[in-house]
């Protein structure tokens, strides 16, 4: 079936079956493979993708039911080469090690930034529960996601 | 050269050169790869733990449409998978793919390539495998008994090793002490759990030529082991790891069944097949950290000396022996045989077959964790029968800075006492362990481990990098080490652009590919930093020295007299006069028709292990040792048994840290780590099947859950290690799990010897102390 | 995989809903939130289903209250139950709000009320508030509307009294007396995990501070959400005094089975059971009296 997706502000018209996933769509039809399949079944966060700017578990989501709504992927957060406060964050922080987990994690800490531009520590972690990282042990990445939001609050937005 | 005085770049927080790339989803690990027309690999594995195959009919599999390739055993190459360890173990015990029996549930029986994934599973039904069921062994223990079942009739029972040794004269010391501890601690299975899940690419060319894309901790080896099994030149074989999802020891090694039966099914169809393991099966796939139950006793005089010790291992490896010979063996001689100065020590070490799902590919810390946690369990309780501090008790046992032990390993810098005093004033350890709180408590935990090991490929300890200087003044640098997230990439480039005195975005490293990068073993026995380090260091030098002669005539003057920063190179005395880098290699390229390429190729100058003897020359397998304390605070529930680690304090030897972002991520990941091996972890299995297929039934700690956690960098500035580095990448999540043990009994005295240790053990013990 | 439906429809109206059902039954799945039906699917569970009925565009997201009671649309997300400022209220539905705490963010702004409770996953955390507050379920068919009580509604692991061609439209909760209390608690291994046991409890007290009702429900330790109906009895015409709490806590594990499992032994899982009664007993009163 014909399946229209808005992936970071470009329509792709692509077929799909009926049971194929958001994730699936992404990486193997759209061919945008910095969203990770970690496991299938909402277990790891690796799939983690923005829809209308609600961090969802990707490969839980029917690419159809995706169909109409704002799909940002982590392709989609540096604008103009420019990179997105929480990107560069992780950078200098030290919050990457393997990388797998890091695009579902960026997501989930940009989704909590814009709806709590001054979170405390504890809300951070609660934030970005639903993404595993076996390599930082999270604290880095805790670290860097504060100092986004408080570049962030200094108004030097991405848009 | 001597050392560079004010670092440039080591010891900074750098910069990774692989965060822009992974930040953006650029990044492209082999399941990003795409080829046109991949067909989808699937693999028929065994339901039964033990049986005969009878006969297997993959006829009508063949027929279904979609299905381009059907292969069993038969169609497998005949070189088994681990020869190369078969010196060592004594035996061969891992093809391909079995054809006359399956030990274990998992096994790999028949595979399909087919256009899809769905025609796949469906051709997979339609193989027809008869078995006969064969009565099953699970326990260790009942596998060593005469008439348990035999795993492989040509053996006469089912123990696979014994390695018995002693030094001194135990029996006798034993009865010199004034305390004998004896004590039997029981491990878990432990799952790696990296987020990017195992699987492979293979594709043969028109000229025979194999590729495969892989995620591998060890791209070479892979090559090598890959283009042996296969009967090819490794000239037609390359292995292409680009980045790699976390490894952790599960893609080490070894090259694994369900990459040498893709390579057959991408030569039967000629196309490339992609098989990817699901979660449930990455899983199963990497049952490593074996279970180990160690029984160990220990003497110990009035004033803490420690006179003697001995230790009983079981190692249930499962039904083969990947390297579970090497974990034990490493167990042995790292916390048994050298945490402390023991003068008296006996070991047996058994090697057992069961028809457990366990399957022993290394797992981060390679068997010391199990027997640290015995150890470090241990020394707990003697401290605090002796009535002494367990820092005290320490103390006392320790090696010195320059001593060489009795089996001839050299500790040229040794920064266990510092990391002890370290880590337990980050905790205020003195002032926790006399105010008592109730229900909170502190315990600390050591380890020694590695940096690299020599002798478990012959007298290779080896790694290797070569610098090409383009006539820009901007360089290459290959190498193929691995970068599973160590930060390996970035240590390396720091270490060539502060030699070479370039700024850092002027080196370029390329790895990845075995086509076009040299030898190295590659990323595991935390060999990195080290290994590496000192190959790109040789190189780098080397590199710098043909710069300066170039530079030299230039500036006319003296190689000795100049230096290089930030991309140039000026005279030491009058630093105005300067030439750029980039100057220096366009005259080198297009003045003086030189081009620059040099070569580095480090081989660890440590020692064959002698089986009679049980030495080693000195400096024993490596040169560099790291070492640990990590000290842990809790807090428990005494209703629920419940523990909630406040913090962790984690001092580590690093001898010098070359950037500090990766020292501490490495640190920080190793505690989350030890945490869940400690407390929560556990791939459960029963009667031969995994139990866990997802993250629903297996207990990994998230973001909410994690403590406050101190890394705490010591230096020591070892004389082997490029600019004073060690070995990192294992060490830091050992002693986790026998400090929260130990905190645990401080704070409501109970010791539980059985990881890991759930809330309900605690409660049972709880209870069981106070009916006593 | 098995699952391999070939039509993915999206409804607009309850009556198209409820068409597609009458036509092809357990052929059908509903799709709400859609994260039980993928887990089920990746286990090959769901292999007879081959139409994929998405609801997402029903008018079904409503939280409704009135003198009758609170009327709760099935596609009601959990992040809504969980900030509805009645259900964060200390006070009689706060069981609601704390059962919808759930991480991680990406499945509490997926799910739904109405997937939660029609998993038929005694694990999941508003099974068992449901019993605990007498809710009511509005189920729709071709032949028109019944009423299942909660207490009805679960019959074992993945099975609901749902029948092929129906599908939950709302959740009732009735109209609870003064002076009522509710509590959900859970313990779990670890923050983001499901519940090594858990329980709902509502307590209604008279004027004389003696209780008049009470609901005592665990999940997580049984097939389906466990009552423990003579615990409840011995609260009922007392004082909730610590004492009698505390009796009442030590009644429970016996009308309880639960299993022994990767989280814990089924001992464990019963003395868990008797810490959770007498904790939640306790914000219960508090509730109650506030």
């Amino acid at each position: 079936m014909k399946v229209e997706l808005n992936v970071n502000d470009r329509i792709y018209e692509v077929d799909a079956e009926p049971h194929e996933t958001l994730v699936q769509v992404l990486r193997d039809r759209i061919g945008l493979t910095g969203t990770k399949r970690g496991c299938d079944v909402g277990g790891c966060g690796a799939c983690t993708v923005l829809l209308d700017g609600q961090p969802v578990y990707s490969c839980m989501v029917f690419a159809a039911r995706a169909e109409g709504k704002k799909i940002t992927t982590i392709e989609g957060l540096a604008k103009n080469g420019k990179l997105h406060p929480v990107q560069g964050a992780f950078i200098k922080y030290g919050a990457i090690q393997c990388g797998y987990c890091t695009p579902g994690m960026i997501l989930s800490a940009k989704a909590l930034l814009e709806q709590n531009p001054d979170p405390t520590e504890e809300e951070v972690k609660d934030a970005i529960a639903g993404n595993i990282c076996r390599c930082t042990g999270y604290v880095k990445i805790v670290e860097a996601i504060l100092a986004a939001a408080q570049e962030m609050k200094k108004g030097e937005r991405n848009e | 050269m001597s050392e560079v005085k004010e670092f440039s770049y080591i010891g900074k927080r750098i910069e990774r050169v692989d965060a822009l790339p992974k930040v953006t989803g650029e990044a492209k690990y082999f399941g990003d790869i795409k080829l046109p027309d991949t067909l989808v690999g699937k693999i028929l594995t065994s339901p039964h733990a033990h049986a005969k195959i009878i006969s297997i009919d993959t006829s009508k599999a063949e027929k279904l449409p979609g299905v381009r390739a059907v292969v069993t055993g038969k169609d497998m190459p005949r070189t088994p998978l681990d020869f190369a360890l078969a010196q060592f173990n004594r035996r061969v015990d891992l093809f391909a793919m079995v054809s006359d029996k399956v030990r274990f549930i998992g096994e790999e029986v028949a595979a399909v390539a087919a256009d899809s994934a769905d025609i796949a599973e469906e051709a997979l039904s339609l193989i027809d495998v008869q078995y006969e069921v064969l009565q099953a062994v699970f326990d260790p223990q009942e596998t060593m008994k005469p008439g348990a079942p035999k795993l492989y009739d040509e053996m006469e029972g089912n123990i696979a090793l014994y390695l018995p040794h002693e030094y001194g004269d135990v029996e006798k010391s034993f009865k010199e002490a004034d305390y004998i501890f004896e004590d039997e601690f029981k491990t878990q299975l432990q799952y790696h759990a990296p987020i990017e899940r195992q699987g492979c690419i293979c594709s043969w060319d028109i000229q025979e030529d194999l590729t495969m894309w892989t995620c591998t901790q060890t791209p070479h080896l892979h090559q090598w082991m890959l283009a042996t099994v296969l009967g090819i030149p490794m000239t037609k074989t390359r292995v292409i790891s680009p980045y790699v999802g976390g490894g952790f020891g599960a893609k080490a090694h070894q090259v694994f069944p369900f990459q040498a039966i893709c390579a057959v099914l991408a030569k039967k169809t000629g196309k490339p097949v992609k098989v990817e393991l699901s979660r449930g099966e990455d899983f199963s796939h990497a049952c490593a950290s074996l279970p180990f139950i160690v029984k160990l006793k220990t003497g110990v005089k009035k004033d803490g000396k420690l006179t003697s010790r001995q230790i009983k291992i079981i190692v249930d490896c499962g039904a083969h022996f990947y390297i579970a010979a090497g974990q034990m063996v490493c167990s042995i001689y790292f916390p048994f045989a050298h945490l402390y100065k023991v003068p008296n020590m006996k070991y047996e070490g058994y090697i057992v077959y069961t028809n457990n799902p366990n399957r022993a590919v290394a797992l981060r810390g390679f068997g010391t964790s199990q027997v640290t946690f015995a150890i470090e369990s241990q020394m707990d309780m003697i401290a605090e029968k002796l009535g002494m501090d367990p820092v005290e008790l320490k103390l006392k046992n320790l090696f010195e800075q320059g001593e060489t032990s009795m089996m001839g390993w050299k500790f040229d810098s040794y920064g266990l006492p510092d990391c002890i005093k370290k880590a337990t004033e980050a905790v205020n350890w003195s002032e926790k362990r006399k105010e008592k709180v109730p229900n909170r408590g502190v315990g600390m935990a050591c380890h020694i481990h590695a940096s690299g090991f020599k002798g478990a490929f012959g007298s290779i300890e080896a790694s290797s990098a070569f610098i090409i200087a383009r006539e820009d003044g901007s360089f290459n640098l290959y190498t193929d080490f691995s970068e599973i997230g160590t930060g390996v990439w970035t240590v390396v480039q720091e270490i060539a652009a502060e030699i070479l005195g370039t700024r850092l975005e002027d080196i370029k490293v390329i790895a990845g590919d075995t086509a076009i990068t040299p030898f190295d073993l590659g990323s595991y026995a935390s060999r990195g930093t080290y290994s590496i380090g000192n190959a790109v260091k040789l190189a780098a030098t080397d590199m710098r020295q043909q710069l300066f002669e170039v530079a030299a005539t230039m500036l006319e003057a003296k190689v000795d007299d100049l230096e290089a920063k930030n991309g140039e190179i000026y005279l030491k005395q009058t630093p105005e006069k300067k030439v750029s880098i980039a100057q220096v290699a366009y005259q080198a390229h297009f003045g003086l028709g030189k081009v620059l390429i040099s070569k580095g190729i480090w081989n660890s100058p440590a020692g064959l292990f002698n089986p009679f003897t049980g030495l080693w020359p000195s400096p024993g397998p490596l040169t560099s040792y790291p070492f640990a304390c990590h000290v842990a605070e809790v807090e428990v529930d005494p209703r629920t048994g419940k523990v909630e680690v406040l913090n962790v304090a984690a001092a580590h030897d690093v001898g010098y840290p070359i950037n500090l972002n990766a020292v501490e991520g490495q640190i920080e990941g190793g505690v989350v780590m030890g945490l869940g091996y400690a407390l929560t972890e556990n791939l459960a299995h029963e009667d031969g099947r995994v139990l866990c297929d997802d993250f629903v039934d297996y207990f990994i700690r998230r973001a909410p859950d994690v403590p406050e956690i101190k890394p705490v960098v010591v230096t020591t500035n070892d004389p082997h290690g490029p600019f004073g580095a060690k070995g990192l990448g294992e060490v830091v999540m050992v002693p986790t799990a026998p400090a929260i043990a130990n905190a645990i009994y401080n704070a409501i005295g109970v010791r539980i010897k059985e990881l890991p240790i759930t809330p309900d053990k605690i409660l049972k013990a709880l209870k069981e102390k106070k009916k006593r | 995989m098995s699952f391999k439906p070939d039509q993915y429809i999206k409804a607009k109206t309850v009556e198209e809903v409820v068409a597609l059902l009458q036509e092809y039954g357990e052929e059908a799945a509903v799709v709400a939130g859609g994260t039980e039906l993928h887990e089920l699917a990746e286990r090959g569970m769901v292999p007879r289903v081959k139409k994929l009925i998405d609801i997402e565009q029903l008018d079904l997201s409503y939280i409704k209250n009135s003198e009758e009671g609170i009327k709760i649309g099935a596609l009601t997300k959990l992040r809504n139950i969980r900030d509805y400022p009645l259900f964060k209220k200390e006070g009689a539905y706060t069981a609601l709000g704390e059962a919808a705490k759930i991480l991680p963010v990406q499945i509490v702004g997926l799910g739904t009320i109405g997937g939660n409770i029609c998993s038929g996953l005694p694990i999941l955390n508003l099974p068992p508030v449901m019993l605990a507050l007498d809710a009511e379920l509005k189920a729709v068919s071709a032949e028109g509307e019944r009423t299942i009580p909660a207490s009805e509604f679960f019959v074992d692991y993945f099975l609901t009294s749902l029948k092929p061609d129906e599908f939950i439209t709302e959740i009732k909760i009735p109209k609870l007396p003064e002076r009522t209390g509710s509590v959900f608690q859970a313990f779990k291994l670890l923050t983001v995990d499901f519940p090594t046991a858990s329980i709902a409890i509502r307590v209604s007290l008279s004027q004389k501070e003696t209780c008049e009702d009470v609901r005592i429900v665990f999940g997580s330790v049984g097939r389906i959400p466990v009552r423990a109906i003579k615990a409840e009895r011995k609260l009922k015409g007392k004082k909730l005094e610590d004492k009698v709490m505390k009796e009442v806590a030590e009644a429970v594990p016996e009308e309880i089975e639960p299993i022994s499992d990767l989280r814990a032994p089924a001992e464990y899982r019963k003395e868990l059971s008797k810490i959770l009664t007498e904790s939640a007993l306790v914000k219960a009163r508090e509730r109650a009296m506030s």
